[in-house]
């Protein structure tokens, strides 16, 4: 017998998987998107104008932000944006993961790069909105006192959000090895 | 591997085609044709016990062991002609 690229076809039925996890595929795509779309609505209600920036951050940093300066508010908007990117980068892989799920292209090499994307994806979010928070609340406090710059706040939320994105790179590993043995099954007849 | 499958000739002593023991067994016929080019990495039981069945042998008369040395000379015989 020779080792061969060529696969037989496969015994287990992927349809029944298929059932089980289609309805959680739908609902996690659209959860995804849905969760987009309401952090680009949010980010667009608050940046209406920069009174309301200033409100509301003034209440996160508990100080009077006074008048906003234009500059201000064009840098925190950029560093916003920026960081909605990087959410939205999610939403597409977390939709192009589950959008295989549901062609049936579970146990595939290709979706366990998906995978893997959408969870370094998830870890660069994270840790540039770590980042992005200290450099907004910079950008905001720049016109006023030093004493009352605010340069960093954070929370336990951070370090729950790291740890899953970590649980879906270290999973893609884990599945990695699956399509291993997948590959390796269906070249038994 | 060391490992020869001899289905082609127990088909050819049964006068049987490929897509008819594909059939009988109920496997495709593309998995039979991988077992019979040896392109597989391993034949369950269960298939095994299904071709003996409709060929009527023993899985010895599908599966042979030839060692290295044996293969490579039948390889030069091939090719000295």
């Amino acid at each position: 017998m020779s080792s061969s690229n060529q696969s037989a076809e496969p015994r287990f039925d992927m349809s029944e998987v298929h059932r089980r996890v289609a309805l959680l595929c739908h609902a996690i795509r659209w959860s995804a998107v849905a969760w987009g779309l309401w952090a680009t609505a949010a980010v667009l209600m608050l940046f209406a104008s920069p009174d309301r920036v200033a409100e509301h951050y003034g209440r996160v940093f508990r100080i009077d932000l006074g008048h906003l300066p234009a500059s201000g508010y064009v840098i925190a908007l950029t560093i916003i944006v920026l960081d909605l990117v990087l959410a939205w980068l999610i939403v597409v892989f977390v939709w192009r993961l589950f959008g295989r799920y549901l062609r049936g292209d579970i146990f595939s090499h290709e979706a366990v790069d998906e995978m893997s994307r959408a969870g370094w994806a998830g870890v660069a979010s994270v840790a540039a909105d770590i980042v992005a928070r200290p450099l907004l609340a910079y950008a905001l406090t720049l016109h006023l006192d030093a004493s009352q710059r605010h340069h960093f706040w954070t929370g336990s939320d951070d370090l729950l959000h790291v740890l899953m994105a970590l649980f879906i790179v270290a999973f893609a590993h884990i599945f990695r090895a699956g399509v291993e043995i997948a590959d390796d099954n269906r070249q038994i007849v | 591997m060391a490992i020869i499958v001899n289905l082609d000739v127990m088909l050819a002593k049964r006068k049987m085609r490929s897509k008819d023991l594909a059939e009988r067994i109920g496997i495709t016929e593309q998995n039979v044709s991988l077992l019979k080019s040896g392109k597989v990495k391993g034949v369950r039981f269960e298939t095994l016990d299904k071709i003996c069945e409709v060929l009527e042998c023993q899985p010895g008369d599908i599966l042979e062991h030839r060692a290295a040395d044996e293969r490579q000379k039948s390889a030069r015989r091939r090719e000295t002609g």
